[in-house]
């Protein structure tokens, strides 16, 4: 209730960056995701790729996920600045489209087929340009939704446990 | 012994050091749930520019993370890591715990809230802290202000308010289960689940059981069980608009509860169900309403209460031009029955009392937001003392890497039922009135280099009207002040290594009325505050599965309870088996033996708690 002399920042255990933070949660999204997905044996190699598209602003946070065990295989992560091959990404199951440019989005989605790949984006058209999850900020934290229309057509599975959770 | 123990925390600060690994992330990537990912607040997890704690108050948070790394599992333990909060052991089952002095079993200065639902006892002042309980795990933080909190909270916020905060169900999803026992056979088990009942609607229910044998076979009556249930429902009906009911019934025993005849033992039992709506309106007003019920049953030698409360508070934050302005209302009524043994000394036996209240307080941001001026007043009409207006003026002004505050608050204490209604032969509470407070408080904070963080705090409270003994009853003949200096540094040795370091020193000088019996009385309470106390606790995150923290405290000696000064040591280990299943160590009170803390008969001892926790 009254906490109106408790809008404070509390002294913190860590030095880190907001932006550094929330590629932090982003990163630990993706993880989370992958523990509600599974893909189709064909794509499956004991390893689920996922390709992070555009500037890197990650930093360290996705060595924590880099070999790490899921239920689909180990994290393999690739970087891409720019696709110039649509070949580059044709082994990815997981494909994460940084920052918010829309042509850029734009680019990379017509390149990939959606219902292949499980396609994470950060700005709030994701979904509306056929994008499968989006990731945005609401109330000081990192929230996300799921494009309802793609549940069902996709080549990979995604448990309800996701879908309820994501708005 | 003094001597031996700084140079073993040294020692074990300084090894802990060559070994800290540069881990920079301020979340465990791999081990977040989503649940938990959906409730981080990235503001909370940066540290950003201005990270400096902006509140013209000297206010502390207790975090989540540190609740849960510090293996406490009573509400009393955790406090003991919060600068400038006073926590004596009692006995195994009592506390006493205050700020800025005037400390005892009933220490009456204190405002106590769990989720904005009061836990200040209307019978006795204070609280009652053997009854009231918490599944810690399901803290969010805990936030403490020292010094007034009246203009905003009312009576009885005179030397400082504790807020304990729980998560939000979604935060809890799951199967939380816990156990800790120690070698003395004390025991603590917690069970938790958390579900989502719908689209943005989630539940919790726990229920949690502990017990603590007696202390020593010379003192043998303060053992204990407590059991406890609850629930809390969280429901975000849209943006910025979220319902939450949440409720709790307990029941415990301390002692032995011989007999009617000669009951030496207490029981209490009790239950409560809050709602709390919190919603944004067109006008971007922020809107609250809070309103709880709660039942208490306690039964202590010679008297038995029965207390209903009702409470509903409704208030508005809403920003206009430089000016971010807060109003509320609100109403409470309290019902009681309070029966005395073998004879009566509590006249009427059963009252009912209402309390209103309307606050107003505006932060006026000037300067280009560098200089604030917060002036707030309350006024509440209540049956005791009738009519209370509490102001309070603050000032900040932030420079680069700084800020500096300043305030003027007045305070009371209204006198409590067993204080005002006390009928024994010629001695009467009716004449009692309430206690005042005018404090005057001075604030620094500094940081240095994004490591240090230095915050200080030196206060004058004083006091008129403090309540005495006289031969035909209470009567309020002692007055005085209480001047301190407060430090807390916070030091980030290593991204995964935190030390903080706090110190306080205090005098109280109180005096009576020519002709006051209580002059004994004022140099006892006088004696109950240590001048000095001083905490050095180190939090390190040895990798991602190991954590140990390291705790040395300082207090010094009570002179009217004839308690020494003394040092000792908590130590945690903290072992994360598996994502799901961790195992912590908790030693406390290391040292020399046992020491005593408030009552010079009982010994506290040293206890060494293992707990084991899966989250599934």
């Amino acid at each position: 209730m009254r906490q109106i002399l408790f809008l404070v920042l509390v002294f913190m255990t860590s030095t880190v960056s907001a932006e550094g933070v929330v590629y932090q949660i982003k990163a630990s999204y993706i993880y989370n995701f992958l523990q509600f997905v599974q893909f189709s044996n064909n794509t499956l190699s004991g390893e689920v790729n996922v390709c992070i598209v555009g500037e890197n602003k990650f930093g360290h946070a996705l060595d924590a996920l880099e070999g790490t065990q899921t239920p689909q295989g180990k994290i393999a992560i690739s970087m891409f600045d720019k696709i110039t091959q649509p070949m580059q990404i044709a082994s990815c199951q997981v494909l994460y489209v940084v920052g918010s440019d829309i042509q850029f989005s734009q680019q990379v989605l017509d390149k990939i087929n959606t219902e292949n790949i499980l396609t994470i984006g950060e700005f709030s058209d994701f979904i509306a340009m056929g994008g499968y999850i989006e990731l945005y900020l609401e109330d000081d934290s990192i929230h996300f939704r799921v494009n309802r229309q793609l549940v069902g057509h996709t080549q990979f599975k995604v448990a309800a446990q996701l879908l309820m959770l994501g708005v | 012994m003094k001597k031996l123990l700084v140079s073993q925390i040294l020692a074990l600060i300084f090894s802990a050091n060559a070994l800290a690994k540069a881990n920079n992330s301020a979340i465990d990537i791999t081990g977040t749930s989503l649940s938990e990912l959906f409730n981080l607040k990235i503001t909370s997890l940066s540290k950003k520019k201005q990270a400096l704690n902006k509140a013209a108050a000297a206010v502390y948070v207790l975090t989540h993370d540190e609740i849960d790394r510090l293996g406490v599992t009573t509400i009393a333990d955790a406090l003991r890591y919060v600068p400038g909060v006073e926590v004596a052991n009692i006995d195994a089952s009592r506390w006493a715990i205050s700020i800025r002095g005037f400390n005892g079993l009933a220490a009456n200065k204190l405002l106590v809230m769990i989720d904005g639902r009061s836990i200040y006892s209307p019978l006795f002042s204070g609280v009652v802290w053997a009854e009231k309980d918490v599944v810690l795990a399901d803290v969010d933080r805990i936030e403490v202000i020292r010094g007034p909190g009246g203009a905003i909270w009312g009576a009885n916020a005179v030397n400082g308010v504790i807020n304990i905060i729980t998560r939000k169900a979604q935060a809890t999803q799951g199967v939380l289960l816990e156990a800790g026992v120690d070698f003395k056979q004390n025991k603590v088990v917690t069970a938790r689940y958390g579900w989502q009942l719908a689209q943005n609607a989630y539940m919790r229910i726990y229920a949690k059981h502990r017990q603590h044998d007696s202390t020593n076979e010379q003192f043998s009556n303060d053992n204990n069980r407590h059991n406890q249930v609850g629930f809390r429902f969280d429901y975000d009906i849209a943006n910025d608009n979220a319902l939450t009911l949440q409720g709790d019934l307990y029941s415990g025993v301390i002692g032995n509860v011989a007999s009617q005849a000669a009951p030496d033992g207490q029981t209490q039992s009790g239950g409560n169900l809050l709602v709390n709506w919190q919603f944004t309106g067109d006008d971007n007003g922020q809107h609250k309403l809070l309103s709880y019920y709660e039942q208490t049953q306690l039964s202590v030698p010679m008297l038995d209460d029965q207390r209903e409360i009702w409470n509903v508070d409704y208030q508005v934050e809403q920003q206009w031009q430089q000016h971010a302005l807060v109003g509320g209302v609100g109403y409470r009524s309290l019902q009681d029955q309070v029966d005395t043994r073998p004879f009566d000394f509590i006249a009427p036996k059963s009252r009912h009392d209402e309390v209103i209240n309307a606050f107003i307080q505006d932060d006026i941001a000037l300067l280009d937001d560098d200089l604030h001026l917060i002036v707030g007043i309350k006024y509440e009409h209540n049956d005791y003392s009738a009519n209370e207006w509490l102001p309070s003026v603050r000032l900040s002004y932030q420079l680069p890497d700084a800020m500096i505050w300043a305030a003027w608050s007045k305070a009371v204490r209204v006198p409590t039922r067993v204080e005002s209604d006390i009928r024994y032969g010629s001695f009467s509470g009716e004449h009692l009135a309430s206690e005042r407070a005018n404090v005057y408080e001075l604030g620094w904070r500094k940081k240095w280099f994004d490591v240090w963080q230095l915050d200080a705090t030196a206060y004058r409270s004083q006091y008129e009207n403090l309540l005495s003994f006289e031969a035909n009853g209470y009567r309020n003949k002692v007055s005085g002040k209480v001047q301190g200096i407060e430090l807390s540094n916070s030091i980030q040795l290593q991204p995964s290594w935190l030390v903080r370091v706090n110190l306080s020193h205090a005098t109280m000088d109180l005096s009576t009325a020519s002709d006051s019996l209580s002059p004994a009385g004022a140099k006892t309470t006088q004696g109950q505050m240590p001048r000095n106390t001083a905490q050095v606790i180190s939090m390190w995150d040895i990798n991602k599965q190991w954590k140990f923290n390291g705790y040395l405290r300082y207090v010094d000696k009570l002179t009217s309870n004839n308690i020494d000064s003394y040092w000792t040591i908590d130590a945690t280990l903290q072992w994360q088996v598996t994502q799901r299943f961790s195992i912590q160590l908790a030693a406390r009170n290391i040292g020399d033996g046992s020491h005593q803390e408030w009552d010079a008969l009982v010994p506290i001892e040293q206890q060494v708690m293992i707990n084991f926790r899966w989250g599934i």
